[in-house]
This record gives C-alpha cells, structure tokens and sequence, in this order.
C-alpha cells in the first residue's frame, strides 16, 4: 500500500528519495506494475519521475535514444523508433495498457513473459542509468544491455534514463507465442544478427521464457555466428536437449524447448532471407 | 495531499491518500460509471477514462498521478438527457446489453472519432482491444461506429441496422432502441452497486486454502474484537439449514448438500465464514484475524479419481429424502461422520455419494445393440471439455438492508423468486417477510441463476438489522462462482455404407465439483440438446455426475449442450471420415426435419418423464444450406505461408426455448389514467432485451408506440411468479405471459369502448396512435379517455391484462455453424479466418440484439474451444484466477470475417413466432473448429481448449 508519494525533481533527487526509504520506494513512472492486481511490487513510498523529462525520444546519426518513461503506444506511434521495436511493443495487446506502460519499467521488471527485453537483447540496446555511487556521488554509466541482463540485481536501486538502438546495422525479429494476444506469453523470442558484412555475425538471441525467465542462448548465438549450423532447424534438435524449462499453464517444459528452437530457426531463416540467402545457411 | 485536476472541464481540487486510486477518487466525485470488473488488473477496460486525451486504466492509476490532468469520464459524454451521437447509435446497434462497461466503451469510440473520422476495422480493433466484451461479441461495434459516422456526416443513418421480420408487424421483429438502453450507455444509476446508501456494512468472506478438509475449530475470538465487527458468521452459528444454490424449479432436481457454512470445506475458496463490519477495511482487518485449524483430506479433482475404488468421499454426509427413499436408506446411512453434514434429495437422482455420485440417468429408444449390429462402421470415441468461466463483467453483487421490517434485497440475479424463496429458507421466514429487486444485471450468463452471496448477506442483514453490500473479487469469481462442469462424454456411433446411422450411444461423466447444484439437468442437457438433432432410430444415453473438489459449476449459456454437441457432432463427422462420406452430406442423411417425432425426448425430461413432440419450425436444412454456400464448402483454401493449413468444419446445433412442463411466466399490463401502460413482468432481464420484448409485445397488441409502454420486471413485490431467466425462456416463456396479458387488456379495453362508445365489441378494432375505433361508426375513441372515464366515480375501474404462461410445447431453436480456420503446422497455432453462425431463433423481435447474442455466445464458444482454462494444481489451488491468466478472447483473436445470419422461420408457439436465441449459439464453435482443425492438418483434437501444443502433440511434432 502507497502511503507516501514522493514527486522528484531530478535524477539524483529522485535516486536520494529511493535512497531514504531504505528499500520501500519504486519508482512510479507509467504504473501498471505497481498498482497492478497481484503485482510483483508493494513499496510504501512512489517516487513519482513525471517532472524528469523521460519521454522523448530523438535520433541522431542513426543512434535513437528513447526515454525511459516512454509508453509502449509512444514507441509505436513514434516515426523513429525501429519497426522491431514497434513490433514488439505490439505484443503488449492492449492500448490502453500501452497508453500507460513504458519502456523503463518493462526493462526493469524483467518478468518472464517481458515484452520487450529479449528484443532489446537481440538488439544490442544500451541503457543509460542514473546512480548514487558506493561514496555518494551522483553518476551516470552507460552499458550494455547484456550486462543489465547478467547482473541485474545491481541495478535494483539505479534509475533507468533512457535507452540506446544503433538503428541500422542489425537485423532483429522477435516472436511471441501465447494462446491468446493477452494471455501470458509461454515465449516471447528474438534473434539479432549483424548483417553488415553479409553474413550474419555477433548474433544475440534471447527469449523471456514463462517459468524460467529471461534467457540467451550462447552456444546457439556462436553456432550461428561462427556458421556452424548447416540448417536452421537444426538448432530445434539442439534445443530439445534443454532443461532450463518448466510446466506451467502457458504450456510444459517440452512445448517451450519446441518453440524455443522453431522459433530461432525461423527467424534464423528470415535473417538469411534478409540478406539474400533465400532462408538456406 | 492534495491533488488539483480538471475533470470533464471542471477544476477539482481533492485531498486524497497516496495511495487511492484514480477511479476511486472519480467515483467519490460522484462518476461512478468508472466501474470496476477486475480489481485493478488492468485488462476489462470498464475503469477506462481519458487522462490528458489518452485512454489509460482509472485502476491503475493513482489519482496523485493526476495532478495537473485533464480527465474525461463516461459520464460527459451525454448532455442531460440527451445522449451523444456514439452512445445513441451503440443502442441502435444492438450492443448495449448488460452493458457493465458500455459507458467506457463509448467513451473509446468517441475519442477514436475525435482523433479519427473515418476509421478502419483495424482501427476500430485497435481502440478496443483493452475492454473486454462478453455478452455481445464485437462485430457491432464496428456497425455502431458505422453508424454514428453516418449521423454525423449525414443526418441520419444509411446503413441497414438488422434484416426486419414480419412486414404486417411494427414493432416485432424491428430494431427498435432497447428500452434500457439509454440509461445503460450513459452510465445513469442502474446496477446493484448504484443502489447502496450511505452507512451500509461490508461483508468479506474467509475461504478455505484446502480442497478437502474438516474444519476442527473457526476461532473469532480476536476478530471479533475488532473495530468495526457487527458479526461473524460461521459453521458455528449459522443456521442448520440445508439447501442447494441454483434457482431452478421447485422441488429441485439437485440435492440439498450444503449450509451457509458447512463443518467440511469441499473446494479451494468455500466459505469458512463471513465477516461484516462498519467498513471493508475493518471487515478485511477482521478476518485476517480468524484462526481456523483444519483436518486435511486428500482432494479429488477428476471424474476418473471420483471414480476410483476407495477414492476420498467428497459428500459423504447422511442422506434423506423428501420422497422417494429407497428401502435400505438406514443402512447407507450407518456410522455416517456429522462433520459432512446432509445429502438431501427432493426426489430420487440416482446418486451414491458414498462413491461420489451426485446424480445418474439412463435412458433409450429403439434396439441399440441391434442397431449396432447392423452397422457397416462403428466407432467410439472419447472427448474432454475443461472447467469454464462465466466471467461476467459486473462480479456477484448484492446489496440488502431491512425496510418497513422486511427483508429487501438488492440482487443481480436471473432468478429473483427462486432468490426469494432460498434465502427465505435460509432465513427461517416466509417469502412475505423478503422483497427482492432484480437490478439491472451487468452479466449473468447462468452463473446469476445461482444464489452465491445473497444467501449469507441476507442472512446477516435479517440477524443484524443492519444494510450490508457486498461484492466477490475477481480471484472470488473464479474459485468459488459456478463454472461450466467439465465432462467426459463418450460417443458410440454405428453407421451403414450409405451414412445411415443404425445406433448412437452417449456416455456422460460431469464433474459437478463440491455441490450438486444443476448436478443431475446441466450433464442431461449434454443429451437433450443433442441427440434430438439425429434421426436415428436407436439411440441410447448414461449420465453420471461425481462429486470432486473442484472449484464449483453450476449453469452456464448453453448450459450441457456444447459439450454434449462438441461430442457429438465431431463423432459424426469422425464417422463421416471413417466411412469415406463428406460430413457434410453425413449430416444432412441423418438430421431431423419438421414433423419428425422425437422420442428420445420421452427419457430425457430433468427428473421425470419427458414430454414427446414433433419437430416444429426448423431451419436446420437452411441453415446448413446457406452456410455452406457462405463458406465455399468443398473448396479447398490454400495459403500463401508454407506452414499453414487452411481447413474447414461445421457443426448442427439446438436447444430449447425454456422448460415446457416445469417454468411459469406471469404478467399483467395495466393501463394508465393518460392512456399509456405499465407492463409488470415477473421475467427478468438480464440485459439481453426482455424488456424490450415485454414492451414491443404491449405496443404491438395495443398499437401504441413503444414510448408509451413502461415496464417494471423481476421485483417480487411488484411482479407476479416468473421461474426466471434462464434454459432460453425468457422470450418464449416470459413474452408469451407478456403477449397473453396485452390480448386480456385489448378485449378489457374494446369491453369498456363497447359500453362507453354505445357500439358492439365486434365493431370495434384498436389502432395507431393507441385509440379505439369503430369500423362502423368511424368514431375513435382515444386511451387516455377511455382510462380517465372507467376511473372516475362512476367508471368501472383501472383495466388491467393478465397473462400467465405454461406449456407443453417446445419451440426448439435449430441453426448451424461453420468455421474456417488455419493451423501452423511449425507453431500449432490456430487461427479463425471465418466464423458463421446461422440460427432460426423463429421471428426474432429484437433482431438487433439477436444478432449481437449470437455474435457474443459464439465469440465465447470460440475463446471456449481454443483459449480458456480454469487450470488447478495437484492441490485443487487455481493458476488462473484472473482475466489475464484465464484467457479469455479480445479484439485480436476475432475471426476475420464473422457472420451472424437469422434463418427467418415461423413458429407455431412462441410470442409473435419467436423461439431462443442466445444459448444455442455457445453450442457449435467447439465441434466446427475441432472438424476444422482435422479438415486442415488432419488431426482430430478431442479436448478443450485446442491449444497449440495440443496440435502440435497431435501432429506428432512433441511428445
């Protein structure tokens, strides 16, 4: 239950009031999580980032810098924001969720049917974060996604700013598979590849797997970048050997390995379409 | 803190808690058609508003988030009476039924028109796809956007609304705006929640966490010393009244197994006891204060552990009857546990509860095991439906409160005397003591043909004195509502090379779960609503109902008939494939036609006998005719996608129109001292158009126009008996009393004409605009003096029309359903590219509003085959206690092309020719998809839902 609401002034006014509610603030940007039925928080204390400017997005030599406050239906009406992106914001199924999600918090929730964290995996987004340091100094770093992924608990207490695409050099899809287009995903997966050299190379895939989480799967991201796979659906076979899955009510562990490997030798082969190699490696 | 916004233009400034909701803060300005279906998970839409021109969820949202906000409610858009273009054509449109969230609703499309004039399906999709339609489907939504377009640009609208039915008649079978529905759409007071004053208690429940288990000891000695407590309310003080939930006929083919709270808990989320306090913080504070100690029991979940030697006894309580009893009855009831309490029959069921069997019955005709003998082919095969949710959007509500020393009870119910007289049973009064007001019903769908927290708020409104609303959350709605009984129902099919079926043999196995309400009529509906279709000489049927420790069932729209139709009808198609016929051609060999006597119906009456009846009107063949022609059959579609598979199926389908032999409607008609009616309907509509049918009824007669006719239905005070709304009677059984009581009134009116005019009854004739005339004479003389006249001293008194309904006649609704759909053979996912529902539903006489209940039972059915999922672990604890788990079906997974088509038949015994509309229409998505399915990829799914990874197990793709 909310019993104090907090409204911050800057970055590092925002991150002082986390800061001293010793653990009972979140901050409170678009909301769904945090008022949500059955939702995964329950801070005391909302550090509301309404007066911090998070909701632009700008482009500049094709780098496009997405704030964190951002709505999911803002990225999608948004004429610069990369259509993967536009897409995967689409997997949230509802407008009016949309009107009110942003992109920080769903980064941030990394919940396991998270909409858009295996696309911005795949993609190779950055994320700029605002934190007070051990000594209490005000910084700010910029990183990679894939680190945030990695190390996430450290980033419990930093403020997300804004996101980071290098928009033209990767070939990103993203799929999601859950009964209906609002049920919970039992996967939701991309593949990203850099296609600049005409073949598909530092390639990241990632999935947001129901039960087990958000997920990347190097050995097959090295097979494809390295050309091992003489097919696509190769890596279906590969992943059928997979434990990291579990039962639950968006479908069991067997189904998910399934659409797991279907899924990337599909966008696999999409990729190799995208540079004119007809889906064949 | 303070908060400072605008809200429909006005500035508010409002001291508010942190934490408080926006819609709370909207609904404690006075904008309470900011309703609440989910409990702030942000998916039905019904709390949806406009902040800073853009729909977000009010739930979701806290209202401090609102400072410096520009904020639209429902509410702004009608100006005073007068409704905006969008709401207005909504109502012409058909789609304004329960109608929970129809004032959000309007408020999306109206700001969709704002920002886009001239929008696409797509668009109109798009803006929708955060509100959550149940009763209506989609598709007139798009009409109503059509619509409101045309009156902007042009005046008036262009498009056709609905096909109109009987030209010799003005109002049947015309859409004609429903006579509710202008309060509905703009959100004036309607339902049950709109009622509660200032001052009323709450009631919250404690629920059991356990499946099965013994309840030792319900400690409240702290809770009860809790600020705020009026009372607790537990096995140990409840009274020791045995009854059962469902509002059906009296005396009721379901056993008495249950008490407000019982000493053995038999479900995850049964009642251990009720709290009411001053508020529900404290009545919350209150119960997390109970200390309840249990025994626990192992559950049992299914029919197949129900039937398992030395299975765990879920009713296991000493049985009696109140006739009927068999002769060993006190030995089967040696050494009985008290903590399990009564099994109460009215009448023998054919139950054991000793091994879990809640009801049984058997029934044939002809020679089956000649018939199948003589067959070419005979195959059996098994299918499984799942537990399903009503989910209506307005939860179960009831507000109640004493009133001149009587009982007055606020309900969304569809039963409001069946509601009577259990909670008067409950309560240890008599009827007279106990008023219910049927409200306004913000969805039902059967589940409000169960009296679920009446019974408990009554109870404690008439011990305490004091008014208590209450209402289930949304998690409450799933684990402890009545849901559909999932069932096992085994088809034995015997056909000749021909395709003549020789012998059908059904074998039902429902799980009722805890209780026995509807145990022994939902599983024969199974029967009843199927095999009637078949004009097959031999037939045979084995129903048997076990007890399990599920969350509840009860009634649902289509009640036993879509998963005894899902059985049956993929059967024969299996059939068709395994004689090398075209399903299609198979049906048509063995349906029944007008005339056909149907003798199975003899041994499947609900607890006694069954009446034989001929085939009436049916459009069966037409149905089957056009639809096949709609949908190309026989023409193989193919995709442009590699891995998709385009097939496509069919099923037939009936029902009923109410319980000829068992329900009763009453009406009387009362004219007025101007000349203009008062209809007074025992019948309750639950949104569906009822009224509107009671009214059109009136005005046809009278030949007034409908603005004249008033109506007044479902309040025990102030309504004669109606059974209530449910196994499709409302048109057939409550318009008919409607239509019986405006011919009482017309030869009472032509009567007192007669003596006021000076001029024989055979010349005189009623006419528009509502005056008697004289064929003779040309005289007229108008209602309003005629009324004034009988009621001055010297007058002959107020006329008044009764009519009271009850037949042994059916008037069964046939029709048929197609689907198209296309399977990825890669994912398993299926999609529904065409769905077209044909139905005689004989005139329809709100033809609109038919088309719309067939657009959303279908819609339901489909989210039924392919989607939702009342799942339970091994415990019997529910995974899906919410919208966003259960699954149920939006804006996205509408059919692309979705076609509600009226077979225009006549027939011979329903008001003005109408016959049932809705429930049949939840009965043919499950068997078209399923031959669907098989026709595209080859694969017969024998169970609900037809999920990919199902698919994909049949494609042999997992293991």
């Amino acid at each position: 239950m909310i019993r104090e609401f907090i409204t911050a002034d800057s970055f590092e006014d925002a991150l002082r009031k986390k800061l001293d509610a010793k653990g009972q603030a979140h901050f409170l940007a678009g909301g769904t999580e945090m008022n949500r039925l059955g939702s995964s928080v329950s801070p005391e204390v909302a550090v509301s980032l309404k007066n911090l400017g998070l909701e632009s997005i700008s482009e500049a030599h094709g780098i496009v810098t997405i704030g964190a406050a951002v709505t999911l239906q803002a990225l999608r009406d948004s004429v610069i924001v990369p259509a993967y992106l536009k897409e995967a914001c689409g997997f949230c199924g509802s407008l009016t969720r949309r009107n009110m999600a942003t992109l920080g918090g769903n980064i941030m929730l990394q919940r396991d049917d998270s909409y858009l964290m295996s696309t911005l995996v795949s993609a190779k987004a950055r994320l700029i974060f605002a934190d007070i340091s051990m000594d209490g100094q005000y910084v700010e770093e910029n990183i990679p996604i894939r680190e945030f992924h990695a190390f996430r608990d450290h980033f419990v207490g930093s403020l997300l700013v804004s996101v980071v695409l290098n928009k033209p050099t990767r070939f990103v899809a993203s799929q999601r598979f859950a009964r209906t287009q609002q049920s919970p995903a039992a996967v939701t997966i991309a593949f990203g590849a850099d296609i600049s050299s005409g073949e598909p190379h530092d390639v990241r895939i990632c999935a947001a797997v129901k039960g087990t989480g958000v997920i990347r799967f190097p050995e097959i991201e090295d097979g494809v970048s390295s050309g091992k796979f003489k097919d696509p659906q190769e890596i279906v076979t590969l992943l059928t050997a997979s434990s990291d899955f579990i039962d639950d009510i968006t479908g069991t562990a067997v189904y998910k390995r399934y659409i797991v490997g279907t899924a990337i030798a599909s966008m696999y082969r999409a990729c190799l379409v995208s540079i004119g190699k007809g889906g064949a490696v | 803190m303070i908060v400072t916004c605008t809200v429909n233009g006005k500035s508010i400034r409002a001291q508010v808690e942190p934490g408080m909701t926006l819609r709370n803060l909207l609904v404690s300005l006075g904008h309470f058609a900011v309703r609440d279906s989910d409990d702030a998970e942000g998916f039905a839409g019904t709390d949806t508003v406009l902040v800073d021109d853009r729909p977000v969820y009010a739930n979701l949202m806290l209202a401090a988030q609102a400072e410096g906000a520009v904020i639209r409610t429902p509410d702004s858009l009608a100006k005073g009476a007068r409704l905006s273009i969008v709401q207005q054509a909504m109502i012409d449109a058909g789609i304004v039924q329960s109608a929970y969230n129809a004032p959000a609703a309007a408020l999306l499309l109206t700001w969709l028109l704002e920002h886009n004039p001239q929008p696409t399906r797509e668009d109109i999709k798009e803006v929708l796809s955060g509100i959550f339609v149940r009763d209506t489907g989609y598709e007139h939504y798009f009409l109503a956007v059509k619509l409101a377009c045309e009156m902007r640009d042009h005046g008036s609208y262009i498009t056709p609304i609905s096909p109109s039915f009987r030209e010799e008649l003005t109002y049947v079978g015309k859409p004609k705006a429903k006579v509710d529905g202008r309060q509905l759409v703009a959100g004036w007071k309607s339902f049950v929640e709109d009622r509660v004053e200032p001052g009323a208690c709450a009631m919250v429940m404690l629920r059991s966490p356990h499946a099965h288990a013994y309840v030792i000891a319900v400690d409240v000695s702290e809770a009860e010393k809790m600020p705020g407590v009026v009372m607790i309310i537990s096995a140990d003080n409840c009274p020791d009244v045995y009854y059962m939930s469902a509002g059906q006929g009296n005396p009721e083919p379901s056993p008495y197994d249950r008490r407000l709270f019982n000493r053995k808990v038999r479900h995850v989320g049964d009642r251990v006891a009720a709290i009411v306090a001053e508020t529900e913080e404290q009545a919350l504070a209150a119960k997390a204060k109970i200390r309840v100690s249990y025994e626990v029991l192992a559950p049992v979940l299914t029919v197949e552990e129900a039937m398992a030697p030395g299975a765990p006894i879920v009713q296991n309580g000493v049985a009696e009857y109140l006739s009927g009893a068999p002769a060993n009855l006190e030995e089967y009831n040696r050494g009985v546990d008290p903590r399990e309490g009564k099994v109460i029959y009215c009448f023998p069921l054919h139950g054991d509860n000793r091994h879990n069997v809640a009801a049984a019955a058997h029934g044939a005709i002809g020679d089956v095991a000649k018939g199948f003998a003589e067959a070419d082919t005979v195959i059996e095969r098994t299918y499984q439906s799942s537990q399903i949710q009503c989910t209506p959007l307005e939860p179960h509500v009831v507000y109640t409160k004493i009133d001149n020393d009587r009982l007055v009870i606020h309900a969304s119910t569809q039963v409001p005397f069946h509601l009577r007289r259990i909670t008067a049973k409950v309560c240890g009064i008599d009827e007279n003591r106990i008023h219910v007001i049927k409200e306004k019903v913000g969805g039902g769908y059967g589940s409000k043909q169960d009296i679920l927290i009446e019974d408990v708020a009554a109870y404690a409104t008439w011990v305490t004195r004091r008014a208590i609303y209450t209402r289930n959350t949304r998690e409450e709605e799933f684990i402890a509502n009545s849901t559909r009984h999932p069932m096992r129902v085994t088809v034995k099919m015997g056909a000749k090379k021909d395709g003549m079926l020789t012998a059908v043999y059904m074998d039902v196995r429902a799980n009722t779960g805890p209780y026995g309400n509807h145990c022994l009529t939902v599983p024969m509906n199974a029967c009843s609503k199927t095999l009637p279709l078949l004009n097959c000489p031999n037939m045979k049927f084995d129903v048997t109902t076990y007890y399990t420790n599920i969350p509840p069932t009860g009634a649902y729209q289509g009640y036993g008939a879509p998963k005894g139709s899902y059985a049956l009808m993929t059967c024969l198609s299996e059939m068709a494939e395994a004689i090398g016929l075209d399903p299609l051609a198979m049906a048509r060999k063995n349906m029944v036609e007008k005339g056909f006597m149907l003798e199975i119906l003899k041994s499947l009456g609900e607890g006694r006998e069954g009446t034989v009846v001929p085939v009436g009107s049916c459009g069966l063949g037409e149905a089957l005719e056009q639809g096949s022609r709609m949908i190309d059959w026989g023409k193989r579609e193919t995709s442009s996608d590699p891995d998709v598979r385009i097939g496509k199926g069919f099923a037939m389908i009936q029902q009923g129109s109410g319980l000829p032999g068992l329900d009763h409607s009453t009406c009387d008609v009362v004219l007025n001292t101007d000349g203009t009616f008062m209809v007074h309907s025992g019948g309750s509509d639950l949104g569906t158009g009822l009224d509107t049918i009671s009214v059109k009824c009136v005005s046809e007669v009278m030949q007034v126009e409908m603005e004249k006719v008033s109506i007044l239905s479902g309040d025990t005070d102030n309504t004669m008996f109606d059974t209530g709304a449910y196994a499709s009677s409302g048109t057939y059984f409550s318009g008919n009393a409607t239509l019986k009581a405006a011919l009482n009134l017309k030869e009472k009116v032509l009567a007192e004409a007669a003596l006021q005019m000076g001029e024989p009854v055979g010349d005189l004739a009623l006419r528009h605009p509502g005056q008697v005339f004289s064929r003779k004479t040309g005289k007229t003389l108008s209602y309003g003096k005629l009324s004034h006249d009988a009621l001055t001293g010297v007058g002959r008194g107020q006329l008044i029309g009764y009519g009271t309904f009850v037949t042994n006649n059916s008037a069964i609704p046939y029709g048929a359903h197609f689907a198209e759909v296309a399977v990825n053979i890669r994912t398993g996912a299926v999609k529904v590219r065409k769905f077209y529902a044909l139905q005689d539903a004989g005139t329809p006489i709100n033809p609109e509003l038919a088309l719309c209940q067939m657009y959303g039972a279908a819609f339901k059915s489909i989210g039924h085959s392919l989607y939702e999922d009342l799942i339970l672990d091994k415990d019997g604890v529910c995974l899906t206690p919410d919208f966003t788990r259960y699954g149920v079906p939006m804006t996205s997974e509408l059919p692309d092309d979705f076609k509600s088509i009226l077979i225009d038949i006549n027939d011979d015994y329903g008001p003005f020719g109408a016959k049932s509309i809705s429930e049949i229409a939840t009965n043919g998505a499950a068997p078209a998809i399923a031959n669907a399915i098989h026709d595209a990829v080859g694969v017969w799914i024998r169970s609900w839902p037809f999920t990919p990874e199902k698919i994909l197990k049949a494609l042999g793709k997992i293991s």
